[in-house]
């Protein structure tokens, strides 16, 4: 908020909570004056203004830059970890996308209408359907764009689409052994993921930087993983490493080579020793496990735990060798 | 391994079982030339739309997973195995599935449906509408508000109501089953007049919408579509949400904050005087204290640097009324308790 504009005491009640968009005339004369100035600092109220100075330019931008960010922050703090879905790319830049649940808890706290759900040529509420084959398969793909408003800002025709192959269609997914996603299914899964895209977009939150996250009290070891996080059949049988496992696991390494003096391919050889198991003769047809070669394996804390218990007591490079 | 195999094969046999039993019921659906109402199961007091494509298009609701399925034919087997425990108990059971009677108001259809069965008792045959549930609503409801707390069971109470008016029914049970257990609800037409109005009300509207072909409107609520077969399916509702006030009101906001950090000091205060007014109340020989009359009764006592005193009081019993009131509930919403970095 601007220094300038005086904060008013509101004494607000149920009845001055606006309608459904569009906002009646009558309710603007009610508005508080934090509503104003968002108003009035609109690109097209800022041309109209008789008068008007760069200070007055500045002072008003800033006071709906204050606004931006103050709902953005709000926006984040009223979602949970599990909203959101984590990428990384190749340099190891972190950014989230919001899921469709994080949408469904932020936007009934903002005027946000959602309408006009068409097809990608303008017919009112039908997706565009079309099929591409995929090697022996054939694929459906699902179009559908919709308008946005947020207040008095439209956004029009944002547009969104989605593949019977898609990796992040919720139930969906989940249905490949029963003959795959239902036609039923990937509709609604479309209109969600609009919604959700749509809602984003207006509210500013469809890429969040992890670090803004984790400065909204979001706990990021929580979130989904996505791409940048093992393959995808690795994320969906839990093997993607847990946050902080890499670090543990050089940790070991580095003892482990420490402990070899430096000989890298007999700290190769004691990784594998400490970390191999026989099979289990209370599990039937158990092979065992012949261990890792390499520390970068490591996905879960507690395989780390286990490594660093066994070289404890590894026999010739362990707290207490043998001979001594 | 043969065990291994055996599920297998289960497996398969099941998809196969139910991919024919609902193409089977697909084919029924589709083949259906009689002309198409409202059924009382699908009363839903949140959504006329909703309805309506229940009735216009039925394909396109998606044929249940295998555990669906499997859950709902497992409540027709309840049905049946509570019908035999009401008779073991020695009631006399009627109606068997047995289709209403076409609900009419003003000549005109409202409503069809099959009822699961009657009890006959003190002369008067009881409707009973028997709905298997999970262990945990099955716990959760002992009235019939209490059918409010799921999106599901609220369908319950519309499709109750409407036998009782189909069947000038003064009162009816609904049976809850689960695992064997059985929990009667009942079920009073007279105390809940105004949802049998608008269960009639909602069937009527659907059926014209039916016969000139237009959808009513949208439901009011959008979260309601959250949990709807028709949401992007058939049904594209438009997002509208009023939001929320920005309270530009320093003071307000100062007392907020003040109110969040005396939050665990007000719930250890009220934890400690729960306990100790307990455990002081349990020095007191109960029968002097029965025996006492309000404000006879006095004891004292000293803990370290404390006087405790406990007085028999009478307080006169009182009906609270009926009243609407604005409830007020506050949550903070930082995250990692930086709530002074909220606006």
């Amino acid at each position: 908020m601007a220094a300038e504009v005086k904060p008013r005491a509101t004494t607000a009640t149920l009845e001055d909570q606006p309608p459904l968009a569009p906002l009646p005339d009558d309710i603007r004369k009610e508005e508080t004056e934090l509503q104003t100035v968002v108003r009035r600092t609109t690109m097209d109220a800022l041309t109209m203004k008789d008068g008007i100075t760069e200070k007055d330019v500045e002072r008003m931008l800033a006071a709906r830059l204050k606004i931006v960010q103050t709902m953005r922050l709000f926006a984040l703090k009223l979602t949970q970890p599990e909203d959101w879905t984590l990428w990384r790319d190749n340099e190891g830049h972190v950014v989230a996308t919001p899921r469709a649940s994080a949408m469904l808890r932020v936007r009934p706290w903002f005027n946000v209408s959602v309408f006009n759900h068409r097809s990608m040529d303008g017919r009112p509420g039908e997706p565009t359907t079309s099929e591409i084959q995929k090697g022996d398969k054939k694929v459906t793909v699902l179009e559908m764009q919709c308008d946005v408003r947020l207040g008095t800002d439209i956004l029009e025709g944002i547009p969104f689409s989605i593949r019977s192959d898609d990796q992040f269609i919720g139930r969906a997914a989940r249905e490949e052994r029963y003959g795959g996603p239902r036609e039923q299914d990937l509709l609604s899964c479309l209109r969600t993921g609009l919604d959700k895209k749509a809602i984003a977009m207006a509210i500013g939150i469809t890429k969040v930087p992890e670090t803004e996250l984790a400065a909204a009290g979001i706990d990021v070891k929580r979130c989904y993983k996505g791409s940048g996080y093992g393959s995808s059949s690795e994320r969906s049988a839990g093997k993607v490493a847990e946050e902080g496992v890499p670090e543990l696991a050089k940790a070991l390494w580095d003892e482990i080579v420490r402990r070899t003096g430096g000989n890298v391919g007999e700290a190769k050889q004691v990784l594998v020793d400490i970390t191999k198991r026989g099979p289990d003769p209370k599990k039937k047809d158990d092979k065992g496990f012949r261990g890792l070669d390499s520390h970068e394996r490591f996905t879960q804390a507690w395989q780390v735990k286990l490594a660093e218990k066994a070289l404890a007591v590894h026999e010739v490079f362990g707290d207490t060798p043998q001979g001594q | 391994m043969q065990a291994q195999k055996l599920i297998e094969t289960f497996n398969t046999r099941r998809e196969d079982f139910w991919r024919k039993e609902h193409e089977k019921r697909r084919a029924r659906t589709a083949g259906r030339v009689s002309p198409r109402n409202p059924i009382a199961s699908d009363v839903n007091f949140d959504c006329a739309r909703e309805m309506y494509y229940g009735v216009t298009n039925p394909l396109a609701r998606r044929d249940p997973g295998i555990q669906g399925s499997e859950r709902m034919a497992d409540g027709k087997l309840a049905a049946a195995a509570a019908r035999r425990y009401l008779e073991d108990l020695g009631f006399e059971v009627v109606d068997v599935e047995t289709p209403i009677e076409a609900f009419k108001r003003d000549g005109r259809l409202v409503y069809t449906g099959i009822i699961d069965f009657a009890l006959v008792f003190d002369g008067a045959r009881v409707p009973v509408e028997s709905k298997e549930v999970s262990d945990f609503v099955f716990e959760e409801i002992d009235s019939y508000e209490d059918l409010e707390h799921f999106w599901w069971t609220r369908k319950y109470r519309g499709q109750v109501l409407v036998y009782l008016l189909q069947r000038s029914a003064p009162e009816g049970i609904l049976l809850l089953t689960c695992q064997g257990k059985l929990k009667p609800i009942q079920v009073v037409l007279d105390d809940h007049l105004d949802d049998a109005e608008l269960a009639l009300q909602l069937g009527e509207q659907v059926d014209a919408a039916v016969k000139a072909g237009t959808p009513p409107p949208f439901a009011k609520d959008p979260t309601t579509c959250r949990t709807c077969w028709a949401f992007g399916v058939i049904c594209q509702p438009p997002i509208e949400e009023q939001g929320a006030l920005f309270l530009d009101d320093p003071e307000l906001l100062d007392r907020l904050r003040r109110r969040a950090q005396n939050l665990k000091s007000h719930q250890e205060y009220e934890a400690d005087d729960k306990w100790i007014k307990s455990r002081l109340k349990a020095t007191i020989p109960e029968a002097k204290l029965k025996a006492a009359k309000a404000k006879d009764f006095l004891m004292r006592a000293i803990c370290g640097d404390f006087a405790v005193s406990i007085v028999k009081r009478f307080r006169s019993g009182y009906v609270v009324k009926d009243v609407e009131y604005a409830e007020v509930k506050i949550a903070g919403v930082a995250a990692a308790g930086k709530q002074e970095d909220v606006a």
